[in-house]
């Protein structure tokens, strides 16, 4: 802990001395000090706007923490470059008043209230020292504070606090001088950063830290930078978030987001940023010299490592595919938000689980026809999901028994309706109406499951006779609501036959869902058959890849 | 010394009733890119949702910056006006903070209200409009608050959506999350409910959808006054609000489109449909 010098106490209002561009070791300082200050700190926001964006999940979303933030502080530099005094006192109000006519967001409107406790803290006078900061930092934090709704911590709120806390502390034990302080506000703000994630679920969930209090933290270190006279390029940041919480709208969902570190020699981060810019997004290259970092989002992560080892050895290299985090993201966001009724459905093939969990089933059981899901599956599944009413759909004729044995396993209230097929699953699982109770719900799904008629196409394995029909193998046959009803040569043909035999024309919607042994491009020539045959309704094809049936077709 | 209602662009009262009623707009804005726009002065909605299934990219919205309710206040305050400043929820967007902030800065409390809604588009402007009918019927400051929030008490805001991407994008999907990712086409039914977007159901086409909307109303009770808001399809709103008719007088029917903030986050072909119930 440095000494401060004892005739700090009256220097603060002494006028500023000399001027000039070196503001190391100055003890006071004045209003243009405070301009450029103020002005190192926005650049230094200024370059971590986009990564900033990047990690915004609170309040809402949006990405535009930093945008938000950086307009503020825009705001406030002009206001403050048109205040023609020198004084610390009118350059501090005139950034304070910029900073609040131009605050956006939350955040913005967060740092217009810690720069209106810096004026505070500053009124009235001509030269500034580090006991003004801390003060302007007590001062703003209890404004900001004040001016939200609901103040929230983990957020910049919480950076805000501590930092003023610390800073305090600090200067009660006999440290005055700007500089020292400074480098306690950047440790703490860093270290309170760091620390969000533990005090708001939705950041931890995120993999993020605050948006808000990471620019927090980079305003700060900016004007550090400043009084400290170093104007080199900040250290690479630490703080890349490790999964996307939310994919830029511009960006492509689609891709592999690819982290390394470069070592090499005279490395130049300008020139990495410009070559590899065309290879992908949001990429983000810090260091300089021997170790250069890099993170991008890229559809060809081979190419951008091809290019890094031109320049140098390679190390903790991290590739992830981000259709996969957001999946994973999805999932987890689901489960945080959950539906008013939890519902459990056995489907198989993962076009038709995918399906069922689209539309809201809270969990999907492998299965099917021709691989029924044991009792204790279907049990551990129903007592996995939150909520104590569980409605069960089997989905399958020879699962409904083994569903039914459900209920007496469990202390929640399990429901089975007794659907026999995916589409009346799905109609099922689409009657739901999130807003009503539970017994109203099973009335709308049980009525739903009964309007819609299902076709099950499959290849029959034998010769065989079935009512009138006789049947040779490798013929394709379609059950209609479970009954044989149709024999074709061609699928087509049975598709054809099934959708005439189940009054296709008087329905709204018709769905293919193509399974595992139909390919992509049969399926898509089958569902363009029947658009024109069927010009009023609306068809939609759908992978399935269910083993077994060729499709399943649904009319309701 | 006059009670003047301040409201932002998204609460969706149409041109001709705000320019009628003396209402004062305070516009957000929407950037595609570098171009920014005010809602509802720099772009007419054609032009914007045209604009919106175009563009690769999801325009930006933000909300006025303080300095822009500060102006609007202090020239109000200092005529001797009071103020009523009703706002879309602060869950969804960052207005209300704006406007709050701005309102402490005035600092003449007794004489300047700032009211979340908790609602958006004609949900807000419901509640506007009854602020405006209580002051100019001479009520006090206080009481056209309350006649605001009362009307808000008996507010359901509904809207159907052709897609959950945008209100995704955008970040406002609220509990609606759980039915992202639907592999069958879906229009989702939602509500605006606490400030926030919830689902309520999903059907398949969108005659149903719009049906859906209709049970909605329908299942409402008794009601005083609804709105039809559309992005993209005026003459399905025109049917919904002929179709409304059953329930109440066509006079206290409106169709109003949505503005380009609300819109950038619902999409196009989105309908809401508010109405305010005699009941809470």
């Amino acid at each position: 802990m440095a000494s401060m010098p004892q005739d700090s106490e009256y220097r603060e209002t002494s006028p500023p001395s000399g001027g000039g561009d070196s503001e190391q070791n100055l003890a006071v300082r004045d209003g243009s000090h405070l301009r450029r200050m103020f002005a190192a700190a926005t650049r230094c926001l200024e370059r971590n706007v986009e990564a900033i964006n990047a990690i915004n999940v609170f309040p809402v979303p949006d990405g535009d923490t930093g945008t938000n933030m950086l307009l503020t502080m825009r705001s406030a530099l002009r206001e403050a470059e048109s205040c023609s005094e020198e004084g610390a006192s009118p350059v501090a109000r005139a950034l304070a008043q910029g900073a609040l006519m131009g605050a956006r967001g939350n955040s913005g409107v967060i740092l217009s209230q810690i720069l209106s406790g810096l004026a505070r803290s500053m009124d009235g006078k001509v030269g500034w020292d580090g006991r003004d900061l801390a003060r302007g930092l007590g001062e703003g934090t209890s404004a900001a504070y004040k001016a939200l709704i609901q103040p929230v911590e983990g957020t910049i709120l919480t950076v805000i606090r501590d930092t003023a806390r610390a800073v305090q502390d600090a200067v009660n034990q006999g440290e005055g001088d700007a500089v020292a302080l400074m480098e306690v506000a950047t440790a703490t703000a860093k270290e309170a950063v760091a620390r969000t994630p533990s005090l708001l679920p939705l950041l931890k969930e995120a993999g993020v830290v605050d948006a808000g209090g990471q620019g927090l933290y980079l305003l700060l270190d900016g004007a550090r930078r400043y009084l400290k006279g170093d104007d080199t390029e900040p250290e690479p940041e630490e703080k890349i978030p490790l999964r996307p919480p939310i994919l830029h709208p511009e960006e492509n969902p689609f891709g592999y987001c690819t982290e390394f570190i470069v070592q090499g020699q005279a490395l130049n981060r300008e020139e990495i940023s410009q070559r590899l810019t065309a290879m992908g997004q949001s990429l983000l290259v810090a260091g300089d010299g021997n170790v250069v970092r890099i993170h991008i989002h890229t559809l060809d992560p081979g190419a951008v490592l091809s290019h890094a080892l031109s320049l140098g050895s390679l190390h903790q290299v991290k590739v992830d595919n981000m259709t996969d985090q957001h999946a994973q993201f999805l999932a987890l966001r689901r489960k945080e938000t959950p539906l008013s009724l939890a519902t459990v459905a056995v489907a198989s093939g993962a076009g038709l689980m995918g399906v069922f969990r689209g539309l809201g089933a809270t969990a999907v059981v492998s299965g099917g026809a021709t691989m029924n899901p044991s009792v204790e599956e279907l049990w551990q599944a129903v007592e996995a999901v939150t909520g104590d009413q569980v409605v069960l759909l089997p989905n399958e004729g020879n699962i409904i028994a083994a569903a039914r044995r459900v209920p007496e396993l469990t202390k929640k209230e399990v429901v089975v309706i007794p659907t026999r097929t995916i589409p009346q699953g799905v109609a099922a699982l689409l009657a739901v109406d999130y807003n009503a109770d539970f017994a109203t719900n099973l009335q709308a799904m049980e009525r739903a499951m009964a309007s819609i008629r299902t076709a099950e196409l499959a290849i029959a394995v034998r010769d065989s006779h079935v009512g009138a029909l006789s049947i040779r193998a490798g013929q394709v046959v379609a059950l209609l609501d479970g009954d044989l009803k149709v024999v074709a040569d061609e699928p087509i043909v049975a598709l054809r036959d099934s959708l005439a035999q189940m009054g296709a024309e008087t329905g709204e919607v018709i769905t293919l869902y193509y399974g595992a042994d139909t390919d992509s491009e049969a399926a898509e020539k089958a569902a363009q058959a029947v658009r024109e045959e069927y010009p009023g309704q609306q068809v939609e094809l759908v992978w399935g890849g269910q083993p077994h049936n060729l499709y399943i077709v649904s009319v309701e | 010394m006059a009670i003047r209602v301040v409201t932002d662009s998204t609460c969706d009262i149409p041109p001709m009733l705000v320019q009628e009623l003396g209402i004062t707009v305070v516009p957000l804005t929407v950037r595609f890119g570098q171009e920014s726009y005010r809602d509802g002065i720099d772009m007419d909605n054609d032009q914007f949702f045209a604009r919106l299934e175009e563009s690769l990219t999801m325009p930006a919205t933000s909300q006025p910056p303080v300095g822009d309710f500060l102006r609007v206040y202090r020239q109000m305050v200092e005529r001797g006006d009071q103020v009523l400043s009703i706002h879309i929820s602060s869950r969804l967007s960052g207005t209300y903070q704006s406007a709050l902030t701005a309102s402490q800065e005035v600092g003449v409390e007794g004489s300047l209200r700032v009211m979340d809604s908790f609602t958006g588009s004609m949900g807000t402007g419901f509640a506007v409009l009854a602020a405006v009918r209580a002051a100019r019927s001479g009520a006090s400051l206080k009481e056209a608050a309350q006649a605001a929030q009362d009307t808000l008490r008996r507010t359901r805001t509904y809207l159907m959506v052709d897609t959950l991407k945008y209100l995704e994008m955008g970040g406002r999907i609220g509990k609606a999350q759980a039915l992202l990712g639907s592999l069958l086409q879906v229009k989702p039914i939602l509500a605006v409910r606490d400030g926030e977007i919830v689902p309520l159901k999903q059907v398949r086409t969108r005659p149903r959808a719009l049906e859906a909307l209709y049970s909605l109303v329908e299942d409402s009770g008794e009601i005083e006054e609804a709105a039809v808001v559309y992005t993209t399809t005026p003459e399905e709103a025109q049917e919904l609000a002929r179709r409304l008719e059953t329930k109440l007088p066509r006079e206290r029917i409106l169709v109003s489109t949505c503005c380009a903030v609300i819109g950038a986050h619902i999409g196009p072909g989105a309908m809401g449909v508010i109405v305010v119930t005699g009941h809470p």
